[in-house]
This record gives structure tokens, sequence and C-alpha cells, in this order.
């Protein structure tokens, strides 16, 4: 997994992707009227479904955020 | 415009329904090797060339681009199975942001059958106007492509794609 911000890019192994992904989302409180343990359940789903479709699919750009005032945030998996 | 190495190579793997892993894992290669020649960063070897053009079904006159005939594919009859499918949501913000997300469709299906509430985040109000599930059921009939384009009254536009 890739991580870009701005013009560095960080490499972390495909592993991260749940925590990664997790720590994005629950920030924004996008996730309402759920258990820690149910939220928990679904990113280990979640990792599961993106690392197989990777296997089957090759390489995915999942987020690509290009903000007004030039920088960006990009997650390759 | 003349079709480059690497759009051309990416459409006969496509046509085989190969993965750049698929070709990775054959020659031994990173498959970061086969993305830098799928965006003209480098080329395959000489030496497997000929592997290469055998793999994927094609001349090597034709993998090189020096055939004057018109390459012919055989079209996918069949639907993709959606759990291959993509569903991209790209949104241009009025202040001039851009966000693009894609996602396997088996995901944004796992999503919904979680029952997880998605609350509303900021201006991205505009998303939650949107049955997903309904997006689903279009894909899984075969429609692909742009499927939603939205645009809000402060210029903010949403589109979605199944690929």
């Amino acid at each position: 997994m890739r991580i870009t911000i701005n013009k560095f890019t960080f490499f972390l192994p495909n592993r991260f992707i749940g925590y990664v992904l997790k720590k994005a989302v629950m920030n924004e409180d996008l996730f309402v009227n759920k258990t820690e343990k149910e939220v928990k359940d679904l990113f280990k789903l979640v990792k599961k479904e993106l690392i197989e479709f990777k296997k089957r699919n090759g390489r995915i750009v999942l987020v690509d955020v290009k903000d007004s005032d030039g920088s960006r945030v990009k997650i390759t998996l | 415009m003349q079709e480059t190495f690497g759009i051309r190579f990416q459409r006969f793997r496509k046509a085989k329904n190969l993965t750049q892993e698929d070709i990775a894992n054959k020659f031994n290669i990173s498959p970061q090797a086969v993305s830098k020649w799928e965006n003209d960063i480098s080329y395959p070897d000489i030496t497997i060339l000929s592997d290469l053009s055998e793999l994927l079904g094609v001349s090597l006159d034709e993998l090189l681009g020096k055939t004057t005939e018109p390459t012919v594919i055989q079209q996918r009859t069949e639907p993709k199975d959606s759990k291959d499918m993509i569903l991209r949501i790209v949104v241009n913000d009025s202040d001039g942001s851009k966000v693009k997300v894609n996602l396997p469709l088996s995901l944004i299906k796992l999503g919904l059958h979680s029952n997880f509430q998605v609350s509303s985040t900021g201006n991205k109000q505009i998303l939650n106007d949107i049955d997903f599930d309904q997006i689903i059921k279009m894909a899984e009939s075969g429609l692909i492509g742009k499927l939603v384009e939205i645009e809000d009254e402060d210029g903010t536009t949403v589109d979605i794609f199944i690929d």
C-alpha cells in the first residue's frame, strides 16, 4: 500500500490497510450507532475484501483527494 | 494520436482477462514493472517479447504496433462478475477541491448489508441522498459506465461510475 501526501510517498505493508481506513473514516465519525467491536469486525472484512480484489485485479487507487489549495492525498493499494 | 506501447499492452492484457500480477508471476517480475510498461515508463526485455505476445494471444507485430490490419478483440459476452467491478465516485467541489474514491462493488455491498448508517459529513450531504442499493442493482444487471450525475445548487458535482 502506498500513501502519497503532496510530494511524499510512504510505503506500508498491505496489512495496515484496515488500520489506515479505520483511522481515516473514524476521524470523521462516518459511522454512527455502532459498537467498537462491530466497527472492528467490519474493517477486518473490508481488509480481506480489498486484498482479495487486488489479487484478482491488480493495483487500485482507493482515494485521491486534491484540495483547492494544491495539497493532495492519495491512497493506493 | 498513435497508440503507445503501454496502452496497447494494457488493451491486450485486459482482453485476455489477465491482471498485472498474472503477467508478473508468469515472467518472475514485479507487478510494478508491468505497471511501468503500461505507463510507458519502461518496456519489457526483448528476450520475453515472444512469450509475452504468445501469452496475450497476439502476434509480435501487433504487440509492437507494426500491423496495419485492425486488431480483432473478442468482446466479453458474459457480464463481468460484480466481485470485480469498481464503483468510482468523483466529487468536484465548488471550492475547487476534487475527491475521487474507487471502491470494489463488493465493499459497497458489504457496508450496506452491515447496515452501517452514513452520517452527513461537512458538505458531502449531496452523497447521502444517493441510493447505492439501486446503483448496485443496476450494476448487477449489466449496466456499466456513468450511472449518476448530480449538480448541487452551489456547483458541486458528483459523478458515479461503474467499471
